[in-house]
């Protein structure tokens, strides 16, 4: 896995998937049995943390509770021989920066804790370090200051032009924010690319459901020769009895792949009532209807799995009712059951 | 209406504060009778029948020259008391702090052998081991005294303060107490000191110990009390009167009906600081009694 | 740490935490070493041997030694007279304590200064506690006799009457009833120190055992009518029950290390009817003709006793009052 200078890099995963270790072992924390960890061209294993001039913000902040917040900000400098002036001004002009000034007397007992996320960044940034390391920094606050903080991050990121590796959990932190993510799972390395392309394209069964909320729509099928428009037999994949028409490209990559046995996907804002020229059209009966106000999400089951769609609220749609969703040809995503892994571009 | 509400009250609460006032009367019963005694002067003993309980107000037993306590090695005893109870509970502070750091805190082969072995000091009270360690201080003296590269130093093992304290040094419990604290503090806030570069030292003085102030207090209460209370051990280490300690003094005091007044007011002024002590920390104490699981 | 970088990538990584760790851990080795470790060895070793009066030769006798100690007639009774002791010193003590802190653990106001008094006693030494009941023992000053003599009781001996641990019985059933009706009035002197000190430490023991109980027990149960005695037998003692057995188990454990007090207020007297176990391994080994192997047998007795204690201690109470 490579960062580059600058960026802002997300390591996104479920809880133990080895994302807070691989930050660890960037820190200097952790020691690596084996493989090697590089900073530009240095090879760090053998640098203990403090030289590695990286600053590190924590889940839960980290903050000393016996300390003020100047003092919690003064902290790594103190050990890096700046004279008293020099710390007082460096502090001063990064709480300025996170808008903290009035709080440098106060204890981190006092603040809230957005607050406290803001002392923790300030602690950080004051070093000036190359690269700034994140441990789900955002997932104590409430959902409201999340967003704030969200924004406020993106815009420190720019201000400062550091790199900025960030780990994380929650997909729309990794979406809003990153400039390229990488998706972990289970120690390994899923996926790495910008939000667009992890979204738009997930190289496996693992990305594609983990990345997307409500979840990208999986269905078992296998390739079967389906009725085109013009009623002639192409190639294409039949799921739970209902027959996939698949493009071109598409249907010649599944050919090629030799695959057996397929798992089809679908997000949910590709479900449709009314598509032209659809590539699949699934019949059923609806199961839940959940209104967000702006949207609603449609639960349809068929008859042996069950699909989720993304609709507007100018439809209204009953429980109970049965109804038809279709889905254009370029949004049927296939995936290989067996290996997991994606199939076609 | 309101305040005959309240004298009613008060009316209920009176068998209660009744019972509790008896008990407390009885349980100080002694206490009281030590207080009035060392108020007697020396004849008020040497008469027949027992002494007064109501006290003649003789505070030359306490202050005065002559027979008083300032006079007397008392002051010395409780002097030497002091240099002990702080010794060994400073030494017990910084063992303990140090190897519980390592318990908690440090990655490292053998660990957990090791820590059952320090669990296992506490099944091994002093008094099991009194004859080979009065050897061991026995011998340690006699290289102090005869080898020359040692004995201009005049440390003494018998007879002195290094004596008196280094069996005491090293705390199994101590050990457990703190390392059980140190568990409790966030990993995170020593990998944020380890990101700024700072060293275990430093770590353990800059974050380790500002947050684990409460139970370095409940160890300390112990230690301080252990020690301060120790009768056995300074009984064998000692011989000479200016080294002994008042728990010793005070004892060897009441054997002499002839200086008995002067051993209850020792026994008042070696009473007293403990009881301070154990009012004023009495939260720690409990917390240590339960091996630090309880919030006091 | 640049000198420590190079060792950094040297030495396996296993050795190179071990030795970051040694330093911490070094100070309380050695002292456990010297004092704790090696004594238990050496104890074993000097029990292998006797001294020949002089002191100028010790005799190997293997476990002969052991064997002559263990079974001898003093051994048993120190540890009958132990036993006795700790019965007077525990079960009393944490009836009372129990009672103080049940009436000390009511909400009224200034509470807190009873309860204070009522854990005031551990603050005491045995030696402070000694002096103390000996203002009351005193054979010539003593206040408790006056006292006896005010309300019509006949004068104690305290200090010096070892009732029935003195002399030949002629039965066993002679020995079990002289056991009720001529008390060890030397031992029970005794007993008061120790007991009287024990009474604070089991106040505070059994009050931070009482403020674990759940209030809502007790409103449940008034409202299903219980009185307060009632309250008492079946939600105060069963919820206590752990606290109360940790309670005996130190205070057993404290009986065994008993010492100044026996020292001060009787020396083991009269004949050896106070004589426990501890104070027997300081005249045996410490007042001549000094038998420091014999001594050590004793002590290495002591030491299995005191170990089957706190283990007993453990398995019963794991998960109870050490680790909750």
């Amino acid at each position: 896995m490579e960062i580059q200078d600058r960026e802002f890099f997300v390591l996104l995963g479920p809880s133990g998937c080895g994302k807070t270790t691989a930050l660890r072992l960037a820190a200097g924390l952790e020691e690596a049995n084996e493989g090697g960890i590089y900073i530009g061209e240095r090879r760090v294993n053998e640098v203990a943390a403090k030289d590695r001039d990286l600053a590190m913000v924590f889940q839960s902040y980290a903050l000393y509770p016996h300390m003020s917040v100047y003092d919690n900000i003064a902290f790594g400098l103190r050990m890096r021989k700046h004279s008293k002036d020099e710390i007082d001004k460096l502090v001063r002009d990064a709480a300025a920066t996170l808008g903290i000034d009035e709080l440098l007397k106060r204890k981190p007992g006092q603040l809230s804790g957005g607050q406290r996320q803001r002392v923790a960044l300030g602690r950080a940034i004051v070093r000036r370090p190359q690269a700034f390391l994140m441990d789900e920094p955002l997932s104590n606050l409430d959902s409201k200051m999340r967003v704030q903080m969200r924004a406020e991050l993106v815009r420190l990121h720019r201000e400062l032009g550091a790199t900025f590796i960030y780990v994380t959990h929650d997909q729309v932190e990794a979406m809003t924010m990153g400039s390229r993510i990488a998706v972990l799972d289970a120690g390994r390395l899923q996926q790495v690319g910008s939000p667009q392309e992890v979204y738009d394209r997930p190289t496996n069964l693992f990305v594609a459901s983990f990345i997307g909320s409500p979840a990208m729509n999986l269905l078992e099928a296998e390739p079967a020769q389906v009725a085109a428009q013009d009623n002639s037999k192409k190639a294409g994949a039949r799921a739970g009895g209902v027959d996939v028409r698949l493009p071109a490209g598409l249907a010649n990559q599944l050919k090629e792949s030799g695959a057996s046995s397929l798992m089809l996907g679908i997000r949910p804002e590709h479900l449709g009532l009314n598509v032209t020229e659809p590539a699949a059209t699934f019949d059923g009966q609806v199961d839940l209807v959940e209104s967000l106000g702006n949207e609603q999400h449609v639960t349809l089951s068929l008859q042996r799995a069950s699909v989720i769609a993304r609709l507007s609220t100018t439809e209204r749609i009953e429980h109970g009712s049965s109804l038809q969703l279709s889905v254009a040809p370029e949004h049927v995503q296939l995936f290989n059951a067996a290996t997991k892994e994606r199939i076609g571009p | 209406m309101r305040s005959s509400g309240l004298a009613q009250r008060w009316l209920r609460r009176l068998p209660s504060y009744a019972l509790l006032i008896v008990c407390a009367a009885i349980l100080l019963f002694p206490v009281y009778v030590t207080v009035v005694f060392s108020l007697h002067p020396l004849a008020e003993f040497l008469q027949e029948g027992a002494p007064s309980l109501w006290p003649s107000w003789e505070w030359n037993n306490y202050f005065a020259s002559g027979e008083g306590v300032s006079d007397t090695p008392i002051g010395r005893f409780l002097f030497n008391s002091l240099v002990m109870a702080v010794v060994i509970t400073a030494g017990q502070l910084i063992t303990a702090t140090l190897s519980a750091y390592a318990f908690a805190f440090l990655r490292f082969p053998g660990r957990n052998v090791l820590f059952v072995v320090f669990l296992a000091t506490m099944m091994v009270p002093l008094e099991v081991a009194i004859i080979p360690n009065f050897q061991t201080i026995q011998w340690l003296d006699s290289q102090f005294v005869q080898r020359a590269w040692l004995s201009w130093t005049n440390i003494r093992f018998i007879d002195g303060y290094p004596g008196l304290v280094a069996p005491f040094l090293a705390t199994g419990f101590g050990t457990f107490l703190l390392r059980q604290y140190f568990l409790t503090i966030p990993r995170e806030l020593l990998d944020a000191a380890e990101m700024d570069g700072y060293g275990h030292i430093r770590k353990l003085m800059h974050v380790i110990l500002p947050l684990g102030k409460g139970a370095l207090a409940t160890l300390a209460i112990f230690a301080f009390l252990q020690a301060w209370n120790q009768y056995l051990w300074p009984l064998l280490v000692t011989n000479d009167p200016d080294m002994r300690t008042v728990q010793i003094g005070i004892a060897a005091e009441a054997k002499d009906i002839s200086r008995i007044n002067v051993a209850f007011a020792g026994t008042i002024m070696a009473f007293l600081p403990m009881l301070l002590l154990v009012v004023a920390f009495q939260r720690y104490l409990v917390r240590g009694l339960f091996g630090g699981s309880v919030k006091g | 740490m640049t000198a420590g970088m190079p060792a950094r990538r040297l030495l396996p990584r296993g050795v190179r935490e071990f030795l970051t760790a040694l330093p911490f851990l070094l100070p309380s080795m050695l002292l456990f070493g010297v004092f704790v470790f090696y004594p238990l060895g050496k104890s074993v070793y000097l029990g292998f041997f006797i001294s020949n009066p002089f002191r100028t030769r010790q005799i190997f006798v293997g476990f002969d030694q052991y064997r002559d100690v263990l079974t001898s007639s003093d051994f048993i009774s120190s540890l009958l007279v132990t036993a006795t002791f700790t019965l007077y010193t525990v079960v009393p003590a944490i009836a009372i304590g129990t009672f103080l802190a049940v009436i000390s653990n009511q909400k009224l106001p200034g509470i807190v200064i009873f309860r204070t008094i009522f854990s005031s006693t551990l603050a005491a030494s045995v030696a402070i506690s000694a002096v103390l009941w000996l203002v009351l023992l005193h054979p010539s000053i003593g206040v408790l006799n006056d006292g006896f003599d005010a309300v019509g009781l006949s004068r104690v001996n305290w200090l010096e009457d070892g009732g029935w641990a003195i002399g030949e019985r002629a039965t066993p059933w002679d020995m079990f009833t002289a056991w009720f009706i001529d008390p060890n009035w030397a031992l029970i002197s005794v007993s008061l120190a120790t007991g009287w000190m024990n009474i604070g430490l089991f106040t505070v023991i059994l009050l931070a055992g009482l403020q674990t109980i759940d209030e809502e027990l007790y409103e449940s149960a008034r409202i299903d009518g219980a009185g307060r005695w009632s309250e008492f037998w079946h939600i105060t003692l069963p919820m206590l029950s752990p606290t109360l057995f940790f309670a005996s188990v130190v205070g057993t454990i404290f009986a065994f290390q008993a010492f100044g007090q026996i020292q001060i207020l009787t020396q083991g007297g009269p004949v050896d009817a106070s004589n426990v176990l501890l104070y027997s391994i300081y005249t045996t080994g410490f007042e001549a003709p000094f038998r420091v192997g014999a001594a050590s047998v004793q002590a290495l007795g002591l030491f299995v006793i005191m170990l089957v204690l706190t283990f007993g201690q453990f398995r019963l109470m794991s998960g109870r009052v050490f680790y909750r």
